[in-house]
């Protein structure tokens, strides 16, 4: 089966001359279709360059990135909006809503910009709404519903365009613990449904619901372990104690290196003009710790 | 299509959510507007007002007069004093008589204007112009007899004709002929009364037709020490289409009595009444600056706002093109909404240019012209407005790098 992303030899990087900040080091990465993908990591990892990346929303300085398996880094960004609303749907920690548009215009915005009629377009939004219980809130404003509800509201939206990758970044950042597992089992369900999911997360109580947990740091990847059963095959929307023992190992391993660099980098060094050096230090008990 | 209903749709929104300020934008734009309607309802109107004076006028008439009329390239006069010229008359009674030959020629009459009292027989003075001229000056002046008969070549001396207003002041009637009036101390007797006549641009900056006293061209020149001073000569031509080439002809003609001095001028009836109007085109001209300068004022308004929506929305252009927009969906968005303001700016100053151009043209005597390239000419105006001045902020917006917006803080 043709996977779904594909990246090779993916490097991005900010700024230039002494300033330069390497956010993705030499990338490589499958992810095949049906996959829940959790990418977890300490702050300045390149979490989100890379989520940026997979959605086209910024473009890689080196390497090839595949979507659906044609070659998309160096298309126009007219074609990146195209490949933007037909196959990649979107979901933010501050869920992005319009403020001025009613829920169901919001979910059927990206429907707007594939040029359905309205009819089309509502009939989509508030079929999608009901399946996830905002049937009753079609009309009101973003102001007037609940965090959860906002995101389940933003979730709606990421699919109306039945998309190839779900892409979200901090889904559950800005909702409380009741809030997050209602959103996360919104998510679980999806996957479960075939879609392709890939999330950004610092916590693991929510990267447990993902059958793929990718850790980066430094702009590499760290570890990539993959749930040894599908859940679908189950029925389980938990995942299974054994993977959330690698897991909790891959979590801890990221807990220590962030305490270690931490107490290397007090935070007055951390200017941009000594990213560079700071990051040679980084580097260097890195390499250090590999030996080991 | 589908997708300019939702940008017109969204525009609106937008537009109603910051209602106060649209409306203070979408003023700049009726001023400009509304100043550009009211010129050009008052310049057709103008034109329409020298199109009547011509057909009251005549196409048909040419008019010499003394002095020289300067023209620019294109042949409209851009300079005449015929006033100065009126005080040493250079056109001459063997002009009158070369002109008569010339083909073409139907009738010319010439007009010379003697200063003196007009009195009744008890001595009442009245107001009035004496004007010395020949038989043909009813046809080339276009007058037409309330009572008795004009001029002819056989009148005996000593006859007078009357514009009604004077017949009035004099003899207190409109139709009495055969009366008495006294002109410069000698008796005329009155032969026949003039119908009223609105006054027409070739003698009406001259003099008052129905003020006037009409007498031979003999009696005027015994009244001048014999001597003709024609300060005007009308040329009615018999083939319309070609009174241009006649103008021409009478100039030649001149030229040869004048010794190639060109110290008197052939005016058609456009030019004539062009001559009326020059301070009207003053005024018009005037008015076209300012209206010109309000159009780029509120432009400008337009440009502002719309920039100020673009930065204000920053975030909603970066949700938007994470979704899937591309340059132009959020371009002709924006465009749009520029277009909105502008066009519901050139509705209602369309609307508010009129009701100047009427309250004006009140004031100034003649009706503004309301015809459709106008209306079209001012809509066109404020859709051109909306894009020039709605492009920038638009292209800024489209511009937009949708990390940079979706991290925007509001």
């Amino acid at each position: 089966m043709q996977p779904v992303i594909e990246l090779f030899g993916l490097s991005k990087m900010f700024g230039v001359g002494d300033a330069t900040t390497v956010a993705l080091d030499d990338i490589n990465l499958t992810i095949e279709k049906g996959e829940f993908v959790a990418i977890m990591g300490p702050s300045g990892s390149g979490k989100t360059t890379l989520m940026n990346i997979l959605g086209l929303l910024d473009t890689p300085t080196h390497g090839e990135y595949y979507l659906e398996g044609k070659a998309v880094t160096d298309l126009s960004q007219h074609k990146c909006a195209k490949l933007r609303r037909d196959h990649i749907g979107m979901i933010f920690q501050n869920f992005n809503l319009l403020s001025r548009s009613t829920v169901i215009d919001n979910v059927a915005l990206p429907l707007t910009y594939r040029g359905n009629a309205q009819a089309k377009r509502l009939t989509a939004a508030s079929k999608l709404l009901r399946t996830f219980g905002l049937n009753e809130r079609e009309y009101y404003m973003p102001y007037q519903l609940s965090g959860g509800q906002l995101q389940r509201v933003a979730i709606a939206r990421a699919l109306v365009t039945n998309p190839a990758i779900i892409l979200a970044d901090e889904p559950t950042g800005n909702l409380d613990t009741k809030s997050s597992e209602i959103i996360m089992s919104e998510l679980a369900d999806i996957h479960m449904q075939g879609n392709t999911i890939i999330m950004v997360t610092h916590n693991p109580d929510v990267a447990i619901y993902a059958n793929r947990v990718i850790q980066m740091i430094d702009g590499t990847v760290a570890s990539d372990s993959k749930h040894p059963e599908t859940l679908n095959t189950t029925g389980n929307k938990r995942p299974l104690s054994s993977f959330r023992k690698a897991m909790d190992a891959a979590v801890n391993a990221n807990k220590e290196f962030v305490e270690a660099t931490a107490a290397l980098l007090p935070p007055k060094t951390r200017g941009k003009r000594k990213a560079a050096a700071a990051r040679r230090k980084r580097m260097a008990i890195k390499s250090r710790k590999a030996k080991k | 299509m589908i997708r300019f209903l939702s940008d017109y749709k969204i525009a609106v929104a937008n537009l109603k959510a910051t209602r106060v300020r649209t409306a203070l934008t979408i003023l700049g734009i009726v001023i400009g507007v509304a100043s550009v309607t009211m010129i050009l309802a008052l310049g057709e109107g103008d034109k329409n007002m020298v199109k009547t004076q011509v057909n009251s006028l005549g196409e048909n008439v040419l008019t010499v007069r003394p002095g020289k009329a300067y023209r620019d390239s294109s042949g409209n006069i851009t300079n005449y004093n015929f006033l100065a010229a009126l005080s040493a008359s250079t056109l001459t009674e063997k002009d009158l008589q070369s002109i008569s030959q010339i083909a073409n020629v139907e009738t010319a009459a010439p007009l010379m204007l003697i200063a003196g009292n007009i009195s009744d027989t008890d001595g009442q003075s009245q107001q009035g112009t004496i004007v010395a001229s020949n038989e043909n000056a009813a046809d080339a002046l276009g007058l037409s007899m309330r009572a008795g008969e004009f001029l002819s070549a056989d009148t005996p001396s000593h006859t007078v004709v009357l514009g009604d207003d004077l017949a009035v002041a004099l003899i207190g009637s409109d139709v009495a002929i055969g009366q008495k009036i006294i002109l410069r101390g000698q008796s005329y007797t009155v032969s026949g009364i003039l119908n009223h006549s609105s006054s027409s641009a070739s003698v009406s900056n001259v003099f008052d037709i129905n003020q006037a006293a009409f007498i031979s061209m003999d009696d005027g020149k015994s009244f001048n020490q014999g001597i003709a001073q024609i300060q005007q000569i009308n040329i009615r031509v018999a083939d319309t289409s070609q009174i241009g080439a006649t103008a021409q002809s009478v100039q030649q003609e001149l030229l040869k009595n004048h010794g190639n001095e060109e110290d008197f001028s052939v005016l058609t009836p456009e030019e004539i009444v062009q001559l009326t109007n020059t301070v009207l085109k003053v005024v018009t001209s005037f008015i076209g600056a300012v209206a010109a300068i309000s159009i780029v004022v509120g432009g400008v308004g337009v440009m502002n706002i719309m920039l100020v929506s673009v930065t204000e929305r920053t975030r909603e252009i970066g949700i938007r093109k994470a979704v899937g927009a591309t340059y132009f969906q959020i371009l002709s968005q924006f465009i749009i909404e520029a277009l909105l303001m502008s066009i519901a700016g050139g509705v209602i100053g369309i609307a508010i240019g009129y009701a100047l151009a009427y309250t004006a043209g009140t004031l100034m005597g003649f009706m503004p012209g309301v015809t459709w390239p106008i209306i079209g000419i001012a809509f066109g105006i404020s859709i051109g407005v909306g894009l020039v001045f709605g492009a920038w902020p638009a292209i800024k917006a489209a511009r937009k790098d949708p990390i940079e917006a979706l991290r925007y803080f509001q």
